[in-house]
């Protein structure tokens, strides 16, 4: 009868281990591809209609929290604060008026999910590319996501000094 | 490692390959003028800087009119090849630190990223 308990109790303690596990892996996947499509958002090509523009921005915009706060100020450009969806929208389309093609990836990305699993901090270093800009623009980054009834969003971003 | 961008010139240039001895400074650490591979963060793995030593543990580092100083010495560097007008206040590397920088000093300096290192953040030497 007590190995019957103890084995009960093991496989109830495996079940919980399994679904904190999966819980975090999802969240992870999760994160990992609001990434991916952040890149993809933020990266265009000069051949872009105004309307694949106009739908990528807000889409874009759908990947931060109402009130997110972007702090940039990395090499050769003037710090820049973003604050809210809206001005995110209205940065992506002010970029596609200054530069004819911007290609933009993330890359050794870590993500650290809090032990509430409400949200996450994310290291990444990003790498972009401006058509007629002599080199790419490398920064690291780092991202706080929150989960919300949206999904993972992007609440803050800011950038992390390579060299002091 | 593939360059990518101007900050090396005329060392190394856009698109060149170049390979990296990670176990150069198992015995001894970085030497001045040794080219290396940063890294952009402690977890880093596929980014690296390609910079130049110019500034060891102790010492501090600054520019003036385009001139590396060291401890406030004006120093040669042979292997640039533009004039540079750059202009920075010296800052002192801690025990563990070293300055490192581009080639490319004729860039406007707020394009370019310099500065101090942790011996951690120093993957290897440049072979080529």
């Amino acid at each position: 009868m007590n190995k019957r308990i103890l084995a009960a109790a093991l496989l109830c303690i495996l079940a919980v281990i399994a679904v904190l596990v999966s819980c975090s892996s999802g969240a992870e996947r999760q994160i990992r591809k609001q990434l991916d499509t952040l890149e993809e958002l933020v990266s265009f090509e000069s051949e872009e209609g105004n309307i694949s523009s106009l739908t990528k921005a807000k889409r874009l915009g759908s990947l931060f929290t109402e009130d997110v706060v972007i702090n940039l100020g990395m090499s050769g450009i003037k710090m820049t604060r973003v604050l809210g969806r809206e001005q995110v929208q209205q940065a992506a389309m002010a970029a596609r008026s200054q530069a004819t093609s911007l290609r933009t990836s993330l890359h050794d990305i870590t993500v650290e999910i809090a032990s509430d699993k409400q949200s996450a901090q994310v290291e990444a270093t990003g790498r972009a590319t401006i058509a007629g800009e002599p080199q790419p623009i490398v920064q690291d980054f780092i991202f706080e996501f929150e989960e919300t009834e949206d999904g993972w969003l992007i609440g803050k971003v800011q950038q992390n000094e390579a060299l002091r | 490692m593939r360059v990518e961008g101007e900050s090396m010139k005329p060392t190394y240039s856009h698109g060149q390959v170049s390979i990296a001895n990670r176990l150069a400074y198992l015995n001894a650490g970085p030497q001045r003028g040794d080219i290396v591979a940063v890294k952009m963060r402690d977890s880093g793995r596929s980014v690296f800087l390609l910079k130049r030593v110019v500034g060891l543990p102790g010492e501090s580092i600054g520019f003036e009119n385009g001139r590396l100083t060291v401890d406030g010495l004006s120093r040669d560097e042979d292997y640039l090849a533009d004039e540079s007008d750059w202009n920075r206040e010296p800052v002192l590397c801690e025990p563990d630190e070293f300055f490192v920088v581009g080639d490319n000093r004729s860039m406007p300096i707020e394009f370019h990223i310099f500065g101090r290192a942790r011996s951690t953040r120093i993957a290897g030497k440049v072979l080529f």
